[in-house]
């Protein structure tokens, strides 16, 4: 072991690539605040059983349209019910149609995408044609589509949003790929013997993350503003749900009045959708091996 | 201060902050050019030659870029005083740059006349006739046929892309070239058609000259004067004759140990060893005494003052007259 | 005598573009001995490293023979290829783009040798330090990634995967071209070094007169997809003789002052390998061409040794 010994400094330990990123991350004022927000929001949909003051379907009739207060923090809504904690309520639907709708659509889309993108050819071609028919129809209008014909649900909302936004995915990670395979190093590693799937999963997946960590950050404020769309228009969550977009629909009837039924779910989506899109730009910039700390 | 010096660089130290670092480009160089004489820069990768050249035009990257001391005159007027309206007018006028990728000089969308008759424009008053006569001249002038004034970029190879990037650089009749590697990213026989250009442009039009490298053959067939460039340092500056028949820096004796002599066969050739400082690192004293095979204590305490070895020949070595 | 590593006969490899077929190699033939250095010079987009990856199966040849060490490896099954693969390398130009950024040192040199298998993990630990010793990488970098080297590193790492498998032959693809002068030199004379430890064979592909010069043994000068001139690596550089040699070799830049030199300034640019004409290539910037050269040509010994591809070659010697 004669290297290890005489060779000056010691080696240098190894840094994982996650800590590398955060510490990237960290600098990004923005970025952290986006991730903190975020962190906070998936925490409360957590334990919103335990933070929210009333369940979310709770009616108190003697006392609806209250104005905000100690006892309610935003006021109740036309059937008494505790705004605040509907609000708490909301963040874990709302996070759920997101999540799931867009761990739906990248798992289908990736698939694709690696497929057309490293094999090439005529089924990539096939591929290609056939996610340019399917992105040519708005996707707003897909999913409201779907989610007529599948019936108005949280779930269906979840499966709409997820189909109609696979073809994102899987054109980001295509263009990937089809740069990716023709790096040195891949040619490198198939002069060394390497087969199809250590090449994806060793030399061209790992390139081609980043790239798609960002776009699922991006689309996931997509999906929550998406969600909450189709529950505005009575096409997602149903009440008495408490989906942010079902919340604005009800609050909208009571916007001369007592606007804040409508403006503090929509408060809500926006910082939502912004935390995620702050988080993507500064995951764009962190997770860019080739910078230096 | 001669008259006959156009252009005179004095104590130019340019820093970059990256990463809440000060990256020391340029640490004090002296360079002067006399009227009509081509001055080679020549050294390795990241040495600071492109920033000094950057540092004359004013067009260091901001807000990275900072100049830190230093005066540059040209025909005795200091550059680095005057106002960016003043300055904006000597650029592509007075002072023109080629940089060296010739595929990213050039706007795609745009025909390589147009290019070229826009750089005249912008500092002469003339009619849109003579503007495009003079382009078309200029094109000629580099080779390529007047008929092609309509073309864009993507219809000529590299070879003509630079030639058309040199043609707009010498479109207002420069005084001073800052040729940046013009030709590093060409093939030899075409980089051949392009040095013969330039060397007969430059006797037509009277231009000078900074021409930045790394090709010590190029500087041979181009330069009167050569500054070689190590960690932003001048470390040695000379003729032409001076630097490659009595290189006195030992940086400069490593280049040239470095090359590869076509004329004799030798099985190994003598590297320098080890790598050039990292400029946000720099040790004190001698810059390239970590890698010096003289080096002493000496060497590395304090700044290195320049040794004059003849009229026009200096070296920043304490023991250049004692090492032979 | 030494014996023969590597032949190729008439080898073509024409790629479909939209433009028409391109003749990236067009009929290429040459052989070497082992321990030997072939130099393979020319001008971007002459072909000359299509005619290395074609070689080593990165691509299909259209058509034509590759025999090494004397066995037929046109076309081969998986198995062999295989095998083949561990016996013949390549270094890569871009000491950026040929390592993968996501991987340290001591992964990407240990990466072949573990596909390959039959080793324990500390037999792969010790395989993986005597690779980075054998190319001069210090230890200490075995967990950095490549963006944090500097390119002459990086490019000894990219040497050191190609040497994991113990191949004897090794496509060089303009490995130092992306270097500085006195990093260049530091990989020069370690691939020569290496070359004298493990009785290596290169094929050396540069663009680079002065680098081919000082590497080969035998250089062979490309242009457009076709070999025109091939000779000993002394031969070539004081007796060329075709037109284009003499030209390329006219044009390099010396770095000595006061010499005398006549330069021969060719006309015009490399013209584009799609759809091209029977006949020199060569001609239309030839100051020699003449109706023969429409006919098309072939590479002839014209003295011991010595292989030309000009029909006017005998007026040339």
């Amino acid at each position: 072991m004669r290297g290890r010994k005489c060779n000056g400094p010691a080696r240098k330990k190894k840094e994982s690539q996650f800590a590398a990123v955060m510490k990237r991350l960290k600098r990004n004022k923005f970025a952290m605040a986006g991730l903190i927000i975020i962190i906070l929001l998936i925490l409360i949909a957590i334990f919103a059983d335990v933070i929210a003051p009333y369940g979310y379907a709770e009616q108190d009739l003697k006392n609806t349209f209250a104005s905000p207060s100690a006892t309610h923090l935003c006021g109740t809504d036309k059937l008494g019910r505790d705004v605040f904690s509907r609000l708490i309520y909301g963040a874990r639907e709302s996070l759920l149609i997101g999540f799931l709708s867009v761990l739906l659509a990248a798992s289908i889309g990736m698939v694709l995408g690696a497929i057309a993108g490293y094999y090439g050819g005529v089924l990539d071609n096939v591929l290609m044609r056939f996610l340019d028919i399917y992105q040519s129809i708005p996707n707003i209008l897909m999913s409201m589509v779907l989610a007529t014909a599948l019936g108005a649900s949280t779930q269906n909302t979840i499966l709409a949003l997820g189909i109609s936004t696979i073809p994102l995915h899987a054109r980001i990670l295509r263009s990937q790929f089809m740069t990716l395979r023709e790096q040195e190093y891949v040619e490198a590693a198939i002069a060394t013997n390497a087969n199809d799937f250590e090449i994806i999963f060793k030399h061209v997946l790992p390139n081609a993350i980043s790239p798609m960590i960002v776009q699922i950050t991006m689309s996931l404020g997509l999906s929550i503003l998406a969600g909450a769309t189709l529950s505005f228009l009575g096409l997602g969550a149903q009440p008495p749900s408490p989906e942010w977009g079902t919340m604005i629909s009800e609050g909208r009837n009571y916007l001369r009045n007592y606007p804040y039924l409508a403006l503090a779910p929509g408060l809500c989506i926006m910082v939502t959708v912004l935390s995620f899109n702050l988080l993507g730009d500064g995951l764009r910039d962190a997770l860019d091996p080739k910078l230096k700390d | 201060m001669s008259n006959q010096n156009l252009l005179e660089i004095k104590g130019l130290k340019v820093s970059y902050q990256a990463d809440g670092k000060k990256v020391c480009a340029v640490n004090g160089v002296d360079l002067v050019l006399e009227k009509g004489e081509t001055l080679g820069l020549v050294g390795e990768t990241g040495a600071g030659k492109t920033t000094i050249a950057k540092a004359i035009l004013r067009i260091l990257p901001q807000p990275q870029g900072h100049m830190d001391a230093g005066e540059i005159f040209v025909d005795g007027e200091n550059l680095l005083t005057i106002p960016e309206a003043k300055m904006r007018k000597i650029r592509g006028k007075k002072i023109s740059m080629i940089f060296q990728d010739p595929m990213t000089s050039l706007n795609p969308i745009r025909s390589v006349g147009d290019q070229i008759s826009e750089a005249i424009q912008l500092h002469e008053k003339l009619s849109k006739t003579e503007i495009q006569q003079r382009a078309i001249e200029m094109l000629e002038q580099v080779g390529i046929p007047g008929s092609r004034y309509g073309d864009y970029p993507h219809q000529f190879s590299g070879g003509m892309k630079q030639r058309v990037v040199i043609a707009m650089a010498l479109a207002c009749h420069p005084e001073l070239l800052l040729a940046d590697e013009p030709t590093t990213a060409l093939d030899v026989t075409i980089q051949a058609q392009v040095l013969d250009m330039m060397n007969r442009l430059k006797a037509e039009y009277g231009t000078s000259v900074v021409m930045i490298t790394h090709d010590l053959g190029v500087i041979a067939e181009m330069c009167q004067q050569v500054a070689v460039i190590y960690a932003g340092e001048v470390v040695e500056f000379g003729t032409v004759e001076e630097i490659f028949e009595k290189p006195s820096h030992p940086y400069t004796k490593g280049l040239f140990g470095s090359l590869i002599d076509l004329e004799q066969d030798v099985e190994r050739l003598s590297p320098i060893p080890g790598l050039m400082p990292d400029p946000t690192e720099l040790p004190t004293g001698c810059k390239f005494a970590p890698r010096c095979p003289n080096c002493e204590e000496a060497c590395r305490k304090g700044a290195i003052e320049d040794r004059k070895l003849s009229e026009t020949h200096r070296v920043k070595c304490l023991r250049a007259e004692e090492v032979k | 005598m030494m014996a023969q590593i590597l032949e190729v006969k008439n080898l073509k490899k024409y790629f479909q573009t939209p433009g028409g077929e391109l003749h990236a190699v067009d009929n290429v033939s040459f052989r070497m001995e082992a321990g030997t250095t072939l130099g393979v010079v020319g001008e971007s987009g002459c072909g000359k490293s299509t005619l290395g990856r074609t070689v080593l199966h990165l691509h299909e040849s259209t058509d034509g023979k590759i025999f090494f060490q004397g066995e037929d490896i046109t076309r081969v099954d998986k198995k062999k290829l295989k095998a083949l693969r561990e016996d013949m390398q390549i270094i890569f130009q871009d000491p950026y783009s040929s390592l993968n950024p996501r991987m340290s040192v001591s992964e990407i040199i240990r990466e072949p040798l573990k596909r390959k298998g039959g080793r324990t993990k500390a037999e792969l630990d010790t395989d993986v330090e005597r690779l980075m010793d054998l190319v001069g990488l210090a230890q200490r970098f075995a967990n950095s990634y490549p963006h944090e080297l500097d390119g002459g590193r990086r490019q000894r790492i990219g040497i050191a995967r190609a040497l994991s498998l113990n191949p004897k032959f090794i496509v060089c693809d303009e490995p130092v071209s992306a270097l500085d002068v006195s990093i260049q030199a530091q990989i020069l004379n370690l691939m020569k070094d290496l070359q004298d430890q493990m009785g290596l064979s290169y094929i050396f592909i540069t663009h680079d007169l002065s680098v081919v010069k000082h590497m080969s043994d035998e250089i062979s000068v490309m242009y457009l997809g076709q070999m025109v001139e091939k000779a000993s690596a002394a031969e070539l550089f004081y007796h060329p003789i075709h037109p284009y040699t003499k030209a390329l070799l006219s044009a390099i830049p010396i770095p000595k002052v006061n010499i005398e030199r006549k330069r021969i300034l060719l006309k015009g640019e490399i013209t584009s390998p799609v759809n091209p004409k029977p006949g020199c290539r060569f001609a239309a910037r030839c100051a020699y061409a003449s109706e023969e050269c429409k006919a098309p040509q072939t590479l002839e010994e014209v003295e011991p040794g010595h292989f030309v591809s000009c029909c006017c070659s005998k007026k040339f010697i």
